[in-house]
């Protein structure tokens, strides 16, 4: 991890919002809580733009995201970019990395971000010594990979609007899991550009399907914040179904 | 960024703004959109010919693209 600056340790924990995310697939011990409030070591800090892991990076430890809105991104030759998921406060932007070692794909800051990290070290002895941690963990990983599944199936047989609907109900879904939004309505920092290289669209499609789903008052977008008019008919309209996202606590 | 003003033939509601680099990435830009929304029309273009018109802030034309379907009846 390069560029970032190191800070001082806020008040809230800085596990907390992970061990939220975990919480919705499984109860989560006391001492589980413990182990992974003390794997971290330390918080960084990055401006929008910035890459929180580059490509080729053979980083130390995994990131937990904190603070801000993040992107897994891989860029072409021709300057084109295709984002391959969008992360929020309480994603584990890495954790393939530890087994991965090196990456194949950058984690791009979308708004400022904050960071924890947790040695790849700690990792290790989590996966040693606290099993039902460490399958947390791998399903926290398996979650990613049926979320990139997701976005292949949408990007290759659904149009531009289901897939922009699904993108929301996905976002929100995630969000709310971890206490980030509530009553349809949460702040969505992207802007147009961004949401095309997720959507693999072009601007101008982007432009046009937006006013789409305006148009039906399934959404409204305004300064940053997105409110979802009708979740009922978002979910019918975009055939949004969260099972990918595994949210059932539940024996793991 | 110059805005410029993207219709498409037929579409029920207004046309919609985009902010491009200039002038030049106008045409890449329509030609790439209009790839990605034949592709979702999939078939079931009614019309014989789709259009999409660009105008700058102005009202000026910028560009015109058409996509025509000729077809034979079937015997």
């Amino acid at each position: 991890m390069t560029g970032g600056v190191t800070e001082t340790p806020p008040s809230q924990p800085l596990h907390v919002l992970l061990a939220k995310k975990l919480q919705g697939y499984d109860v989560v011990s006391e001492r589980e809580l413990r182990v992974l409030e003390q794997a971290i070591r330390g918080t960084k800090s990055f401006a929008a733009g910035q890459d929180l892991v580059s490509i080729d990076d053979r980083p130390p430890s995994s990131s937990i995201l904190i603070k801000g809105w993040a992107a897994r991104s891989k860029t072409l030759e021709n300057g084109a970019r295709q984002i391959t998921s969008i992360h929020i406060p309480g994603d584990f932007i890495d954790l393939h990395g530890f087994l991965l070692h090196k990456l194949d794909h950058s984690v791009v800051a979308l708004t400022p971000c904050r960071i924890a990290a947790v040695p790849h070290e700690n990792l290790r002895l989590i996966s040693e010594e606290h099993p039902h941690l460490t399958r947390l963990l791998w399903l926290n990983t398996l979650v990613d990979a049926a979320i990139h599944r997701n976005w292949i199936v949408a990007m290759g047989r659904l149009p531009a609007a289901s897939r922009m609907a699904q993108l929301i109900c996905e976002l929100y879904v995630r969000l709310e899991a971890v206490e980030l939004a509530k009553d349809y309505e949460f702040e969505f920092p992207l802007t147009q550009p961004v949401v095309a290289d997720a959507l693999g669209l072009s601007v101008v499609h982007v432009a046009r399907t937006l006013r789409e789903i305006r148009g039906e008052e399934l959404i409204s977008w305004r300064t940053g914040t997105v409110k979802i008019l009708d979740w009922d008919r978002l979910v019918a309209f975009s055939q949004f179904d969260p099972t990918y996202l595994s949210l059932m606590q539940e024996p793991r | 960024m110059p805005r410029f003003l993207f219709s498409i033939a037929g579409e029920a509601r207004n046309s919609f703004p985009v902010d491009l680099p200039d002038r030049k990435s106008v045409r890449g830009e329509a030609i790439r959109a209009a790839g990605e929304i034949l592709r979702d029309i999939d078939g079931s273009l009614k019309k014989k010919e789709w259009r999409m018109v660009v105008k700058d802030e102005s009202g000026e034309l910028v560009l015109e693209l058409r996509f025509s379907v000729r077809e034979k009846e079937a015997p």
